[in-house]
């Protein structure tokens, strides 16, 4: 499909793996420039090299940690450095630091680390991100939730509540 | 967030959507279901049956997503092909009564 990506800019946080990895080599495939932000360096050299070869002119990885606001910012900038717009943020990451449990099991501390992976993380990069996209000629943000935000479980209280972007 | 962001970003001429997908194939949860007995984690429809059975979930694909499925969706949500949805939430979870 032609989405009329051709050297348009992306950002896909959490792009090495599953469907934020899927969203990124779509991108690849039409043509797109991407900047994929994960942990992992291994990761992220798997999946520049894996872009490049799918046709990004320019498929770069670039460590982060989306629970830390400065290496977020430090992200954002090297893309606006390298590119100096963005056309497209794409949110995919979940972060947890806090394993599933039922709400009475949740302390305070569970609670503040589900929502600084699940929501601040993203809060964090479309902050960071936002002069960028005002920048270009068009933009768009993406924001993976997730379905059981609409149908609950009880081990899924705080993903949810979390995720409900 | 994405639907507040959408109204106040119009202007710049910024879209914003959600993506929500159902249950997904991801690395990460097939290797939380490899060790458990009963269930093959690289078989889609049993996975959506250990969901179904675990969570009460269930979908009218009666299967889970591989997430090669979910990428083409934010691709497109993301792309300048899209030139008028925004403050959307797109569900892609194989089909359901939920809102």
């Amino acid at each position: 499909m032609d989405l009329g990506l051709k050297d348009a800019t992306v950002i896909v946080a959490g792009g090495t793996t599953g469907m934020g990895r899927a969203a990124a080599e779509c991108f690849a495939e039409d043509g797109a420039r991407v900047a994929v932000l994960a942990r992992s360096e291994a990761g992220l050299r798997d999946t520049s090299d894996a872009l490049t070869a799918l046709g990004s002119p320019d498929a770069i990885g670039i460590a982060t940690d989306l629970f830390d606001g400065s290496s977020v910012v430090a992200a954002v900038a090297r893309v606006g450095e390298r590119w100096g717009h963005l056309n497209a943020l794409v949110n995919a990451a979940g972060p947890m630091r806090s394993g599933l449990k039922t709400f009475e099991t949740y302390d305070d501390q569970d609670w503040h680390d589900v929502f600084d992976g699940l929501t601040l993380a993203a809060v964090r990069t479309i902050r960071a991100a936002l002069p960028l996209l005002r920048a270009a000629a068009w933009a768009r943000i993406v924001n993976v939730s997730a379905m059981s935000t609409k149908h609950q479980s009880p081990p899924l209280v705080a993903y949810t509540a979390a995720k409900a972007h | 967030m994405t639907k507040n962001l959408s109204q106040s970003l119009a202007e710049d001429g910024i879209l914003v959507n959600t993506v929500s997908p159902g249950t997904f194939a991801s690395e990460s949860f097939k290797a939380t279901l490899a060790p458990m007995p009963g269930v093959d984690e690289n078989d889609l429809q049993d996975i959506m049956r250990f969901i179904k059975e675990g969570f009460g979930h269930s979908v009218f694909l009666d299967r889970a997503a591989d997430p090669s499925e979910i990428g083409p969706v934010i691709a497109f949500a993301a792309s300048a092909r899209n030139t008028y949805m925004t403050g959307a939430d797109i569900n892609v979870d194989g089909g359901s009564d939920f809102a």
